[in-house]
């Protein structure tokens, strides 16, 4: 991966590609390779949809090489929805192949001259752009096929649906998985209308006649892999939880806790909630089996095994198995509890190319202004063809939560820096709000995950049970986050690494192993705090202040069922999280 | 879980008196019953006593799975750190769960390293002293610990909502009329077509679920 793959739309007489060496970005994988182009290269005050925004796309440090959970990769660039720098990851089988073909980025530059959309392809002899205008409004299942028809049936992509070639808000770039199903997303912060913007509808990715990447003390890094694939298996979460019931196994206890975000953040539970649970879900989809229906992967290489595949109850392909996310932006915060319309609503998402968690929260805001009503799936699930349709009301939903609370004059609206909240209510568990609240990225869930502060000793260790706490627990999550993204590792070895130390060293030597450098905890805490450094800057020179690192004004007003608690951090405690 | 004398076949002082159901299933089939325990069951206890004597040494749960399995444990909706101090009184309301994943699962760990990130509905100690009386209490058993212990407190018995007994039998009437299951309604025979057509809705139920292969030992 010495290669950073360059293409200037906007360049006169077509699109000019160029390869060229890593220079200054050498050693950058994922999240700190995206935000770090993007930090020096876009100006911070320049139009997202602009000639000079860039999306980048960044596979993690370790793909192409064996290495277990290797193979996430960053989507990044100036955000339609915040205005502010952004990075979204997904799954995929996209990172492993660019990984193999020695790409370390792609970055997407300039603008078109007209609405022509080009597919890219990528292979070992190289690059090749072509303008293909059949290729217009089509959904990304549809698209897949229409590639795979056209370059094989082995190649995968990375492409936008009609949400991206519309610029809207929510868009989402899908990377398709293990299947060859378009089913993984960079999500969020509206990552796909910049790609629609570039005029780039699919990059079709074949790998044939690559290898895999080979480490630089080959010892270290299998024995390496070998401890690291056995901390994950002998975890309860990584090795029991996730693998039977996936990330939706948390409705239940979310709701429980009075912490699930019900019928637009107006109660903390969800009569609903067993029904449309991580047990519920996987009972359904083992009754009605089908090929990875309980457990599957998103990549090749992941050992968790999170994910699954939905079928209908006549046994035909819906969907992947929906994230607790997706179901409970789609279901409790509507007040649908019925699996089978939130799985069509996933399907219609992925196929759109538009985020569930924007999407969900959106069709609650417009739940709240009257559009529909609360529990009416079929009401949602028309509000998201609207969307496709491209309607002048479709086009508000599908430029998110935020816009439509605008147009319809909605005060309760769950968004911070405009990105919609997910699924945990920040009134009830107040020390997830504060990362709504400061990270770089607009309300982001992924943004506060992570591996504890005191094995990476991010800020010395924390009383956990002083007030302070909270903030600074934050602050130390958002570091651990920005470096594991930037490694390309999915965050749910969070669990296995946070209990158990053999595992976070296992971690460390299998990056000291593969790069042939000795990697300590602190070089990962400076790479972290180096990221969100970086992030930060940008989003000062874009024009962000610690006013905009505040939650919307009802969540200090409108106290939660059932607990009665308003958000209680106060502004000062927040303006902290930023002090390293 | 080891042996226990817990009362939890008994009726309670302030509901209706439930209707008994025996429901005789191969034990393959016993699984289908334990998202039953995910909507919570009734169990009569002794209050005043901690969480860790009301699970261990009165339902019966093994102290060793109480403080390495169950890893998430709300009382009356808020976290609960300190199974030793945090006492159970009556009418109360006790979910258990495995460990969950990310963040939030991290933070609703029982004594977790996260735990101030939810201080704000975690349970506080409770150093009132203990007023022992009998009593009902609700529990609620979610993912592996819903699959782990259900199937044992069904076959000692439950309480339960006959909606949610509802709901479940006729999501799988099929699948158990295939397998040739039985049932009992108030020591009387009934067919499992007829039992679906009972109305339940309003009504607790005591649900016995009972095996043709030997039982879990509880
Ligand atoms: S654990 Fe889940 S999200 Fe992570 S790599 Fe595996 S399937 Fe993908």
């Amino acid at each position: 991966m010495d290669t950073i793959l360059r293409i200037n739309m906007g360049a006169e007489g077509g699109p000019e590609i160029k390869s060229e060496p890593l220079g200054d970005y050498a050693g950058l994988g994922g999240r700190a390779m995206t935000s770090t182009i993007v930090a020096k290269e876009v100006p911070p005050l320049c139009h997202p949809l602009g000639e000079d925004n860039k999306l980048v796309i960044a596979p993690g440090l370790l793909s192409g090489s064996v290495a277990a959970m290797s193979g996430r990769i960053s989507v990044g660039c100036k955000s339609p929805l915040t205005g502010g720098i952004k990075e979204a990851n997904s799954g995929g089988q996209p990172s492993q192949m660019l990984g193999r073909l020695g790409y370390a980025a792609i970055v997407l530059e300039g603008k078109p001259k007209d609405d022509t959309l080009y597919k890219v392809l990528i292979n070992k002899d190289g690059v090749d752009i072509k303008a293909d205008n059949s290729l217009k409004m089509l959904g990304n299942y549809d698209l897949v096929d229409k590639m795979k028809a056209e370059f094989g049936e082995k190649v995968h992509c990375i492409s936008i649906g009609p949400g991206g070639e519309m610029k809207l808000s929510a868009a989402t770039i899908a990377f398709t998985d293990m299947e060859q199903r378009p089913t993984r997303h960079a999500a969020r912060g509206g990552v796909g209308a910049v790609m629609g913007s570039k005029g780039v509808k699919v990059i079709v990715i074949d790998d044939a006649g690559t290898s895999t990447r080979t480490p630089q003390d080959p010892e270290k890094f299998k024995a390496a892999n070998k401890e690291f694939v056995a901390g994950l298996k002998k975890h309860p979460v990584t090795g029991e939880g996730l693998p039977a019931y996936g990330t939706n196994v948390l409705t239940n206890v979310v709701n429980e806790a009075g912490a699930y975000p019900t019928r637009n953040f107006s109660a903390g539970q969800f009569e609903g909630a067993s029904k449309i649970g991580g047990e519920a879900l996987a009972e359904m989809e083992n009754s009605r089996g089908g090929e990875g229906s309980a457990t599957n992967g998103c990549h090749k290489g992941c050992v968790i095994r999170c994910s699954g595949t939905f079928y209908d109850k006549n046994g035909n392909y819906v969907t992947k198995q929906p994230e607790y996310e997706t179901v409970w932006a789609n279901g409790g915060n509507c007040g649908i509890d019925d699996l089978d319309a939130i799985a069509q609503i996933d399907r219609l998402d992925d196929d759109l190319g538009i985020d569930t968690i924007e999407i969900g929260a959106t069709i609650g805001v417009a739940m709240e202004a009257g559009l529909a009503k609360f529990g009416d799936s079929q009401a949602a699930i028309n509000l998201v063809k609207e969307i496709g349709e491209g309607s002048p009301l479709g086009r508000i939903l599908g430029n998110g939560a935020a816009a439509t609370g605008r147009m319809y004059g909605v005060e309760r609206v769950p968004v911070v820096k405009n990105q919609s909240m997910p699924a945990y209510d920040p009134r009830a568990v107040q020390g997830i709000g504060v990362t709504y609240a400061t990270t770089t990225m607009g309300a982001d869930h992924t943004a506060g995950y992570a591996v504890t502060a005191n094995l990476l000793g991010v800020g010395g260790t924390v009383d956990s049970l002083k007030p302070e706490g909270q903030v600074e627990l934050s602050r130390n999550l958002q570091i651990a986050t920005a470096a594991i993204d930037s490694t390309g590792m999915c965050l749910f070895i969070a669990f296995a690494i946070l209990d158990q130390p053999e595992t976070f060293q296992a971690l460390l030597d299998l990056l000291s192993g593969f790069g042939g450098q000795n990697l300590t905890a602190d070089d990962v805490t400076a790479l972290g705090q180096s990221v969100l450094k970086t992030e930060r800057d940008f989003n000062e020179r874009a024009g962000f202040t610690s006013k905009d690192d505040r939650l919307p004004d009802y969540f200090k007003k409108e106290a939660l069922t059932p607990h009665n608690v308003t958000f209680a951090v106060t502004d000062e405690e927040l303006d902290q999280v930023f002090n390293f | 879980m080891a042996n226990t004398d817990s009362s939890i076949s008994a009726e309670t002082a302030d509901q209706p008196p439930s209707l008994h159901l025996v429901l005789r299933v191969t034990d393959e089939l016993l699984p289908l019953f334990c998202h039953l325990a995910e909507q919570g069951f009734e169990v009569e206890i002794q209050t005043g006593g901690s969480v860790r004597e009301v699970l261990c040494r009165q339902l019966g749960i093994d102290e060793d799975y109480l403080d390495q399995r169950i890893q998430t444990i709300f009382l009356n909706a808020k976290a609960v750190d300190d199974v030793d101090s945090t006492r159970v009184d009556s009418g109360a309301t006790l979910a258990l769960s495995g460990a969950m994943p990310g963040l939030m699962g991290a933070t609703l760990r029982k004594g977790g390293f996260f735990a101030s990130l939810r201080r704000q509905i975690s349970c506080d100690k409770n150093d009132r002293p203990p007023g022992s009386a009998t009593a009902s209490i609700i529990v609620k058993l979610f993912n592996l610990v819903a699959a782990e212990l259900g199937p044992a407190f069904l076959q000692k018995g439950v309480h339960i909502k006959g909606q949610n007994f509802q709901e479940v039998l006729h999501r799988h009437l099929d699948k158990l009329a295939g397998a040739g299951a039985s049932c009992e309604l108030g020591q009387k025979a009934i067919t499992l077509k007829d039992l679906a057509e009972v109305d339940l809705v309003d009504k607790m139920i005591f649900l016995r679920v009972a095996v043709k292969s030997p039982p879990v030992p509880l």
